[in-house]
């Protein structure tokens, strides 16, 4: 059973002239599901985001929140009426309030509002601060104020613009999940920004790749990384590596590493087309290759780098390609080593020349 | 802008007859005596800025810290007054000369004060603090790093100072002596005072003197050419300083200690300095004033208290008000015009008051001549309130600004986007976020401009009503009579208020020494 669509973007295009910070971007998310664009700076994600707030305007296309037409056909409903909230990268918190007063700031002045206040400063963990003042507090619980503040008014869609960049990492981690579990918990659509993959991998239902403006590919965090749908998609997202192929039959490609088939189940391999004997390439994940010091497949060490629970070989195969794997950290293999390699792909993606 | 224009404007239009009058006799005077005074002055309040500033920035003695800050007080003492207050000390009949006639029979030895010399002395000890505040600065921030690698190399604390501190410090000593050109080309009590012609006398003199408002024009638009030359070199040195700035602030924990002769030489000279530029001219109002406090506490005293408290206050609030809507729309517009606007409403700080009171008049008197063509009794418009208060506010926008726009700085934008956000519209922002944030800024706004607006001379002087007489006017008349233990009463009152801002400053200063 799926939700009803509540937030809806169709053909979003912000343009300065000539040039297009945006150009026909269409994405929808349903009630309750927490949807994340993923991109590199400058590729208009904070663009998108600042005009679903209402902050910029486009300059064609149209965004739609729970069938209410916001933006649009020479509509520009105000940030101050849409009822967004939103979640700043610097938090941009009033300096001059308390947390309480910050928490309460967009509502009325009153009794239950104050309660209301209360009960999310101590929902996101912060119960005993709420008169400190901003400057008094570590950038993770600034963070959890920002949020607190955005959800007070019980907004129609909260926007988060790369939440969590200016905390440290394992921080940054355990904030997401929290983030994520409040969303959930008070059935918030939402909508974040973000340059880090893991952070979208952990918070997001689904992902959208952005590059140039426009949305490369939007689906599950799981079918961005296996089976991603242009180069693009498969060079940003996770890491791999390219090896030449060649086309057999519908799913079926023969490499250098031996034919793999793509399972009915595995749906998602994007159209190289069926035509027999057609040069491809073939995208394989560093979890495809596992090594396996009996197989008669070898590669030899070129380059190695230790991450602590595993090796991340580089490996260069005898027609000279290069894949990379990794490998549980325990077998140490110096460079110039061959070592034996078996094939796992479950997702074979393959893509045109 | 209208000042300015019809100062460009009269350039074209001469008025020939007193114009050669003029041209000959006295503007070149006028001139070369402004010159004289502005090297001067810039010389000797470098080298006792610099010198200063140094001391106590970055070496170590007794007193320092007392002097550090003391050594900001003269700021409280407009120039005028500091002038008649040097003048009644040192003049023949003075207590300095009587003494020393007393001791050594006669004193004709003595140089006299109503002199090139004279002048230029009180407007170096009226204007060293410019240097000092921002030369000392200079040296706080300097990295010490640069100092250590100095004395790592073998650089005894005096060859440290010329090779290292010095041309670091320079881009910033450069900015200050500026000021003090661009205070001592506006400068108009100390020099009436002390009967030096310069060019702003001229044209106070063109003006009230020889009623020629196109020969006060004309002397104007000189000055101006200066005042010109000036902030384009101002402007440029600025320039420079961004590329010599340094992160790293603290010096306190490695000061070079003085000893010997040295700690006393720096302990006499910062001594020397403070008594002379406040301790002395303090005392002399205080003795001055003392005797006939009685007499002159009366009514009269508290009429003029009353009209400067009032217009200050009234100069202030509006002054502070526009600056406020400058700074907001110059937020939420960042457009060309509004740029554009903004700089030009912070650039009427570097117009003299002089300059200012006569470029203002010149189209009010061309409205004046239209009305009464017309039939319209108008003179009412020439010394009204409303030609005060405009020149003030051209004189005084910056002063305001600045400290609004340093406070709103502090507001990043996504702060207007998050109330904007919880539904806030505009003014609301305003209302709810701005002001409570920019409160200080605006306080600190009007202190400034309460207390220049009282302090002010020229201004003042030039587009008063008829009778309406302020303490700056009031020391000023006085004094130009001779009567200086009548004018020190109204000067002890500026001063007085005249030390609310040198304290915020030396408050602000203190931390990070």
């Amino acid at each position: 059973m799926t939700n009803p669509i509540w937030l809806k973007v169709s053909d979003a295009t912000v343009a300065f002239g000539s040039s297009h910070v945006l150009s026909g971007v269409s994405f929808e998310l349903e009630k309750g599901e927490i949807g994340c664009l993923l991109g590199s700076s400058g590729c208009g994600k904070t663009t998108l985001l600042r005009s679903i707030a209402g902050f910029e305007k486009l300059t064609s296309g149209e965004i739609v929140i729970n069938q209410q037409v916001l933006t649009g056909s020479g509509k520009h409903v105000p940030a101050e009426q849409r009822n967004v909230g939103m979640v700043f990268q610097d938090y941009a918190l009033f300096p001059h309030l308390s947390v309480l007063k910050n928490v309460m700031f967009g509502l009325r002045e009153n009794a239950q509002s104050k309660d209301k206040a209360l009960g999310l400063i101590e929902r996101v963990g912060l119960a005993g601060k709420e008169n400190h003042m901003p400057h008094q507090l570590s950038g993770g619980e600034q963070q959890r104020v920002a949020l607190a503040r955005a959800l007070a008014p019980e907004p129609v869609l909260l926007l988060l613009d790369e939440p969590f960049s200016n905390l440290d990492v394992s921080l940054r981690e355990r904030l997401g999940h929290e983030v994520r579990e409040i969303l959930k918990e008070t059935s918030t659509t939402a909508l974040m920004v973000t340059h880090d993959q893991m952070e979208a991998f952990a918070i997001a239902d689904k992902v959208g790749v952005m590059n140039g403006g426009q949305i490369e590919q939007w689906a599950s965090a799981y079918d961005i990384y296996h089976c991603p749908n242009s180069l693009f998609v498969a060079g940003f997202v996770g890491q791999g590596s390219l090896i030449e192929g060649t086309l057999l039959d519908c799913g079926t490609v023969e490499t250098v590493l031996g034919i793999f088939k793509q399972e009915e189940s595995n749906c998602c391999a994007p159209s190289a087309g069926c035509d027999v004997g057609k040069k491809v390439k073939v995208l394989l994940r560093p979890d495809d290759i596992i090594h396996d010091d009996d197989s008669l497949l070898q590669g030899v060490v070129r380059k190695k780098a230790f991450r602590g629970a595993e090796f991340m070989y580089s490996l260069a195969l005898p027609n000279g390609e290069h894949i990379t794997c990794m490998v549980p950290s325990h077998h140490d293999h110096p460079v110039g080593e061959p070592i034996g390699i078996r094939m796992e792909v479950d997702h074979v993606v393959v893509f045109d020349h | 802008m209208l000042a300015l224009g019809s100062v460009l404007v009269s350039l074209f239009h001469l008025d020939t007859e007193t114009l050669s009058h003029l041209l000959k006799h006295l503007l070149p005077t006028a001139l070369g005596n402004t010159l004289l005074l502005v090297v001067g002055t810039a010389i000797l309040s470098a080298v006792v800025g610099v010198t200063l500033a140094w001391l106590t920035a970055v070496c170590d003695f007794p007193l320092r810290r007392f002097f550090s800050w003391a050594l900001l007080l003269p700021m409280a003492i407009p120039g005028y007054v500091m002038a008649f207050a040097f003048v009644g000390l040192f003049e023949f009949s003075g207590p300095v000369q009587t003494l020393l006639r007393g001791w050594f029979g006669s004193s004709s030895w003595f140089p006299n004060v109503y002199s090139f010399g004279g002048v230029t002395l009180v407007m170096s000890l009226v204007l060293y603090p410019y240097v000092y505040l921002i030369a000392r600065n200079a040296f706080q921030t300097q990295g010490r790093r640069s100092i250590e690698a100095g004395q790592s190399l073998g650089l005894s604390p005096v060859k440290s100072f010329f090779r290292v501190s010095l041309p670091m410090a320079r881009p910033w000593i450069v900015g200050g002596v500026l000021l003090v050109v661009m205070e001592t080309l506006a400068d108009f009590g100390t020099v009436a005072t002390f009967n030096y012609d310069t060019l702003t006398t001229l044209i106070y003199k063109s003006w009230f003197s020889l009623f020629s408002l196109p020969a006060a024009l004309q002397v104007a638009s000189v000055l101006l050419l200066a005042v010109v030359i000036i902030m384009v070199i101002e402007r440029r040195s600025r320039a420079a300083q961004r590329y010599s700035q340094s992160q790293h602030a603290s010096l306190s924990s490695s000061r070079f200690v003085l000893s010997g002769k040295r700690r006393w030489a720096a302990v006499a000279f910062c001594a020397l300095v403070f008594l002379f530029a406040f301790v002395m001219p303090s005392l002399r109002l205080l003795t001055w004033a003392m005797p006939n406090l009685a007499m002159d506490l009366n009514s009269h005293f508290f009429g003029f208290v009353w009209s400067t408290l009032s217009l200050a206050t009234f100069a202030m609030l509006l002054i502070a008000l526009l600056a406020l809507l400058l700074a907001y729309g110059a937020r939420i517009n960042q457009s060309l015009p509004t740029k554009f606007a903004v700089r030009t409403s912070t650039l009427g700080y570097a117009l003299p008051g002089t300059v200012l009171a006569i470029g203002l008049f010149a189209p009010i008197s061309l409205v004046n001549h239209w009305l009464q063509d017309a039939g319209i009794p108008a003179s009412w418009l020439q010394g009204t309130f409303l030609i005060m208060l405009m020149a003030y506010g051209v004189r005084f926008m910056a002063v305001a600004y600045s400290p609004i726009e340093n406070n709103y700085l502090r507001i990043t934008p996504s702060i207007d986007d998050a109330a904007h956000s919880l539904g806030l519209t505009g003014l609301q922002v305003l209302k709810r976020v701005h002001l409570p944030i920019v409160r200080r800024g605006i306080l600190t706004a009007m202190v400034l401009v309460f207390v220049d607006v009282m302090k002010e001379l020229p201004i003042t002087l030039m587009t008063r009503p008829f009778g309406f007489n302020t303490l700056a006017v009031r020391v000023f008349e006085l004094s130009s009579e001779g009567l200086w233990q009548r004018a020190a009463l109204p000067a002890l009152a500026i001063m007085l208020v005249g030390l609310i801002p040198v304290m915020l400053l030396i408050k602000k200063t203190d931390k990070n020494d």
